[in-house]
């Protein structure tokens, strides 16, 4: 079967070649491609390619209202015309309004914020603004971008980053005369808000905010940008201010609701593209199956091995994106190997990843853009915005997690004049193979939402230190939806704060934004320690993963190297370890109790005939969750070699949820034996997590899955919901009364919830269609990892059972 | 679930898991303060500041603060000095540490002290108890200004004002770090003008430092105060428990604990001019009589050196070796020594020094081989003698860390000299020829 976008190509190479017009170098790769794959098994080889024909700018003449010394430096630089989107966001920008600007990569982005901002200093040079960018990295980027523009327009604007980097010496200068200040959130944070009366100048003329990558901000790190950006505001007031935020996003379905969301004003979107972009090809790509039985592919890494060679080999510029550090040293080493043999030599072909010296980033970059590197293997470290030129081809080895950047990645291979081409090579994952087999999804209207919960009482709170750390707090100030004066007296009973006349005060020693970190989950974190020798600290991990991953006689791996723990400090949050060569890694075995304790919105998932099969439905939920023991696993052939008990300590959280509940009667309906419907049920949620977490742009870690019974109907025992043999046999249990009525949960793993349950709730169809697809269309006969799960662990008829209750809930039809 | 039953259970949640860190202290110092009221219930009726303190209230345009005052006669002893001499002291020696600024007159000096709701800084830290110390008319006047309420900061900033227009410098321990910004962030926070600006700041942390760290491991002010000026403190509080003491006060407005706080900052200010006048009287005296550790000699010697006092710096330094120093200390000096006779173009005491030093053959004799090296190159004009000496530096770096640097300059050295010699072996040739 193929798809259309391959037929679409086939025509067009086919065409090309019958009226001999010259192809292009990345087009005769593609075939080459093509053709060397084609007697691949069915499941593998290209699955899709999207042609993308040249586009011409759109573009107007420069606004009248530019201050005449921007609109030469404009000129100076040879732009004499701004694409529309351009033209847009000054326009709005100079009215006054806060926007958000949605554009492809290299198209002209930082424009957008730094034309207002650039107009506004011409008009007045006391005019002050801060940039936020996500990394260090960007921020470096953009000073060189600003400096160019402070040479053409021939005065002083005093540009300066300011983060962890910046030497002491320097900052007070900083402080008080920079205009343009680049920063990220955790310095604005920790560093810059906390100390705000040194910052004096920069507040009282503060004008612009900029917050760039802004789709970067979801889930926990946005809910903490919200909140910083809260007591932003409340400075700025102080000092009689009021910033204007200029925004820029990578393409997400809802960019101007999570900017609405994190900024808490009116934002206006601009989308209307009007840069130029040349012809491309976008194609994805599956490894072949090697073990039809067992669902094995083959390895991805060596499959974007070969793609990136035949690339090089033709002397075609090619970046090679991998998702960890060690898969691009892997790669980097095979495509020396490879090259070695060829004329231009393995030199051509370097690394770039977090954790080389910036020197020698700053040279690949360069290397890079004066074409004497052909080739460079990176991690994300390079996907956002760093300028590197323009190559010709791009690989992504395995999915980058979001649709979002995946397009970034590949937006780094595009020139204007000749054709350029990315492909995407699918890892086993389930969101990969769901990628590579539902192109339609990929290359269709963005899916993905982003979201955040400013609101969630854990880090409100947090941020409501720091802000009275700042300035005292009134009860009739705004900063949240919940009950401030209430919010505050809370403070008070733990001894933070203290009311008096004019409002409540901080009161104690400490400095709360050091405590707050706003990229991790919790600030708790377990510190591992190498015990070999002296004792020597090699790694953190938060607390919740923690205790799945370094409990006692567990296998830990870092960077490819294995240690085994002798001892956790649980008081003392350590784990000791010591460096071993083992053939097996150990899984921990946990168990889950979910209670839920109000609910917020209930509803039929479908209409019609399966209208009673099951509801949806969120609210929050009390989770309790234990680490009781742990099973080792042979690497390679995944056999069970033992298992141990571990006695971990409970832990408990309220968060919101997102479930399903079945109603008895369909799920007894079902004709299957009670555990195989139970392992049909747990088959379905391990789906279901891997769809939800690709609709909502988060990670498997951000969102816990759980089946459980409702309570409603039994009122009896509390969910349960485990991994453990025990446990599962207790639920089985469970689920032969004829009174079971399962949930499937989906709930924040966060305390207080991050926002998901409810666009889940929102999405639910969608949820179902897309997670019956994953399941139907990967090519396992019983289950496996890419889909509902080994075999091993949902039984052998946990996949039929799984489509069956999607079929029942009408999933099929409604896609 | 309401706000209520939320925050309800994010508590006994952290309770029970103990995975949050801060909860968890929040927590703890809940229970702390529990057991605390339980305790003290028998006292905790209200016992307003006026009743535990020696002051009164004081008003001014932005409100009202507490004021507590006392004057300590000049008659009385202050440990191995009095009053009245730290009072009237002759400060003027201490210009040597604000280079182009001079210290007033000691009238027109007030010592500043602040006591804070915690050391981390920032706009949320308050300084909730402003000491200030001046000589006026029969006796050295200390006042306090004291926050019976947070409110009443901006009254109490506003008298700080007052106090410091009559004056023309400020003396603080740390006070550039930590006292000044401190303030000058709360006048900023009070919309406020900071008074600081005009006026001139000594900060006694570095010169003590300077002066005493060679024989006192630790400078902080509690240590000086009973190194060098003798006084032994009783009843003190210990900094530390400080914000502590003053947010109980804040809750539950019980003043005693406080008591403790107005003794201790009072003792501070006194100490603090009792330490400039004691540093001054050091400086002018220059170790003529009254300093007798040899490490203090030897510190004096290099706060002269690096005020340009050559001689001073040379006298100091020699009375240090005199009177004695500690093995570790002595090669430092001597050396220290010979770069103060050779600055001073006396090659042959230096020269002395240096052979010392090299005897010694202790890490540092190392600089020691090349000053002479230098020496007999330019002033003896003894190549021969110089390459040995270059050699044997060379020689004695190799077996050292980090010596890229000093290797690459003796390297360097030793082979101009080489050329050197063997020019000068040629050049004495070829004369015996012509001769």
């Amino acid at each position: 079967m193929k798809t259309q976008g391959e037929t679409e190509i086939l025509s067009r190479l086919t065409r090309a070649r019958k009226h001999s017009q010259p192809q292009a170098p990345v087009e005769v790769a593609l075939e080459e491609i093509r053709q060397k794959f084609k007697a691949a098994s069915a499941r593998g080889g290209l699955t899709a390619v999207q042609h993308y024909p040249a586009r011409a700018a759109k573009s107007t003449p420069l606004p009248d209202f530019l201050p005449p010394r921007v609109a030469d430096a404009l000129r100076a630089r040879g732009i004499d015309q701004l694409y529309i989107h351009q033209a847009e966001a000054a326009r709005l920008a100079r009215e006054g309004r806060n926007i958000v600007v949605v554009t492809p990569t290299a198209s002209g982005k930082t424009l957008c914020y730094n034309l207002p901002i650039l107009s506004a200093l011409a008009e007045n040079p006391e005019t002050r603004a801060l940039y936020l960018f996500p990394t260090k990295a960007l921020a470096q980027d953009q000073l060189a971008e600003l400096n160019r523009w402070t040479e053409k327009l021939g005065e002083t604007i005093r540009t300066f980053t300011y983060d962890g980097d910046t030497p002491q010496d320097a900052r007070a200068a900083i402080r008080s005369r920079a205009n343009l200040v680049i920063t990220n959130p955790d310095m604005l944070h920790a560093g810059i808000l906390p100390h705000h009366t040194k910052w004096e100048r920069l507040f009282e003329n503060l004008r612009f905010i900029v917050i760039d990558e802004l789709h970067y901000y979801r889930g926990v790190f946005g809910s903490h940008l919200a909140n910083v950006l809260r007591r932003l505001k409340r400075i700025a007031a102080f000092y009689g201010s009021r910033p204007q935020f200029i925004c820029t996003s990578a393409t997400i379905a809802n960019p101007a609701e999570l900017a609405s969301r994190i900024l808490e004003e009116d934002v206006t979107l601009i989308d209307g593209n009007g840069a130029p972009s040349g012809e491309r090809y976008f194609a994805l790509y599956n490894p072949p199956v090697v073990n039809a039985q067992l669902g094995i592919r083959r390895s991805y890494l060596n499959e974007a091995r070969r793609l990136a060679r035949t690339f090089l080999e033709r002397g075609l510029g090619t970046i090679v994106f991998a998702n960890s550090r060690l898969a691009a040293e892997i790669l980097v080493t095979y495509l020396k190997e490879d090259l070695s043999q060829a004329p231009a030599g393995p030199e051509v072909v370097r690394g770039y990843r977090g954790g080389y010296l910036p020197l020698e980033r700053r040279e690949i970059e360069r290397d890079l853009r004066d074409g004497r590197l052909r080739g460079v293997v990176a991690t994300n470290a390079l996907e956002l915005g760093i300028d590197i030129g323009s190559l010709d081809a791009a690989v992504l080895a395995g999915y980058p997690g979001t649709i979002a950047s995946t397009w970034q990645r590949a937006g780094r291979a595009g020139r204007r004049e000749a054709t350029s081409a990315a492909v995407l090579v699918a890892s086993s994952a389930p969101v990969d193979q769901f990628m590579v087999q539902n192109p339609e999804y990929f290359f269709g209207r963005s899916p993905e939402h982003g979201y955040a919960n400013p609101d969630n009482l854990h880090i409100l709170l947090n941020h409501l230190k720091c802000a009275a750390f700042e300035l005292p707090l009134t009860e009739d100030e705004k900063f949240g939806s919940l009950d401030l004066p209430r919010l505050l007296e809370h403070l008070a009973e733990l001894g933070f704060l203290h009311k008096t006349s004019d409002g409540w005060h901080w009161i104690s020693e400490s400095y709360p934004a050091d405590a707050i970190s706003l990229r991790s989950v919790s600030s708790d974190n377990f510190v591992i320690v190498d015990i070999t020798r002296e004792p020597k600290i090699i790694a953190e991990v938060d607390f919740s993963s923690a205790l799945t991953t370094v409990h006692e006689k567990a296998i830990y791996l870092q960077d490819g190297r294995q240690y085994h723990v002798e001892r956790l400090d649980y008081g003392e949050r350590k784990a000791f370890v010591r460096p071993c060569d083992s053939d097996y890694f150990t899984d921990a075995i946990s168990y889950t109790k979910i209670k839920v304790l109000e609910l917020f919105d209930s509803a039929p998932v479908a209409d019609g005939a399966a209208r009673a099969a099951a509801l949806k439905r969120h609210g929050e939920v009390q989770v309790n969750t234990q680490v009781v023991g742990f099973k080792k696993i042979k690497f390679h052939t995944m056999e069970n070699t033992g298992s141990g008990d571990l006695m971990l300590p409970e832990q408990e959280m309220h968060t919101t949820a997102f479930w399903l509940t079945f109603s008895q009667a369909f799920f007894a309906a079902l004709p299957y034996p009670a555990e195989e419907r139970l392992n049909g049920l747990h088959g379905l949620s391990n789906a279901l997590q891997a769809i939800a977490t690709l609709l909502l742009m988060c990670d498997a870690r951000d969102l816990g899955v759980a089946v459980g019974e409702n309570r409603e109907i039994s009122g009896q025992e509390p969910d349960i919901s485990s991994r453990n043999p025990e446990g599962i046999q207790k639920t089985t249990e469970i689920a032969r009364r004829t009174l079971f009525e399962p949930n499937i949960y989906l709930y924040d793993k966060y305390p207080g919830g991050i926002g998901f349950s409810e666009p889940l709730f929102r999405l639910c169809e969608s949820l179902i269609a897309n997670t019956h697809r994953l399941i139907a269309g990967c090519g396992c006969p019983s289950g496996c990892p890419s889909c509902v799960g080994p075999a091993g662990e949902v039984g052998e008829r946990g996949k039929e059972v799984a489509l069956e209750i999607l079929r029942k809930l009408g999933a099929a039809a409604s896609e | 679930m309401d706000l209520d039953q939320k925050l309800k259970l994010l508590r006994a949640s952290a309770a029970k898991t103990r995975c949050d860190s801060g909860l968890e202290h929040q927590l703890k110092y809940l229970l702390k303060l529990q057991k605390r009221e339980r305790t003290l219930a028998g006292e905790r009726a209200r016992c307003p500041i006026e009743q535990c303190v020696e002051g009164e209230v004081s008003r001014n345009v932005l409100g009202e603060f507490f004021l507590a005052r006392q004057t300590l006669p000049f008659g009385r002893p202050y440990g191995s000095s009095r009053i009245g001499d730290v009072a009237f002291a002759d400060l003027s020696p201490l210009n040597l540490f604000l280079p182009g600024q001079t210290l007033p007159e000691s009238s027109s000096i007030l010592y500043l002290d602040t006591e804070t709701t915690g050391l981390a800084g920032g706009t949320g830290t308050c300084a909730f108890m402003i000491g200030m110390g001046r000589a006026e008319g029969s006796g050295f006047r200390v006042q306090q200004y004291f926050l019976r309420e947070l409110t009443e900061e901006k009254a109490a900033l506003r008298a700080l004002e007052d106090a410091l227009a009559s004056c023309e410098a400020v003396v603080t321990f740390n006070g550039k770090t930590f006292d000044l910004p401190l303030l000058e962030t709360r006048y900023r926070l009070a919309r406020m003008r900071s008074p600081f600006e005009r006026l001139i700041h000594l900060d006694l942390l570095h010169p003590a430092r300077r002066m005493w760290k060679l024989r006192l491991e630790s400078c902080e002010l509690k240590r000086l105060e009973r190194e060098v000026l003798a006084v032994n403190r009783h009843g003190d509080v210990d900094g530390a428990d400080i914000p502590r003491l003053y947010f109980d006060y804040l809750r539950g407005g019980n003043a005693r604990g406080l008591e403790a706080v107005f003794y201790h900052n009072a003792l501070d200010i006194v100490t603090l001019a009792a330490l400039a006048a004691a540093l001054s009287e050091n400086l002018r005296q220059g170790g003529e009589n009254g300093v007798a550790d040899g490490r203090d000699l030897f510190s004096l010697s290099r706060i002269f050196h690096c005020a340009g006092e050559s001689d001073r710096a040379v006298a100091a330094c020699c009375k240090a070796l005199d009177r004695g120093l500690p093995e570790s200390i002595e090669p430092r000096a001597l050396a220290h020594l010979a770069a103060q006779h050779k600055r001073q173009g006396n090659y042959r005491a230096a020269a002395e020094l240096w052979r010392e030093l090299v005897r010694r053959e202790t890490p540092d004799s190392i600089a020691a081989y090349e000053q002479l090296a230098i020496y007999y190159e330019h002033r003896e004009r003894d190549v021969a003698k110089a390459v040995e000496f270059a050699e044997a530096a060379l020689d004695r770096l190799r077996g050292q860390p980090n010596s890229c640097l000093a290797g690459r300059r003796l390297s360097h050295r030793l082979n101009r000299l080489r050329r050197k010699a063997s020019f000068q072996t040629q050049s004495g040739e070829r004369q015996t020829l012509i001769g």
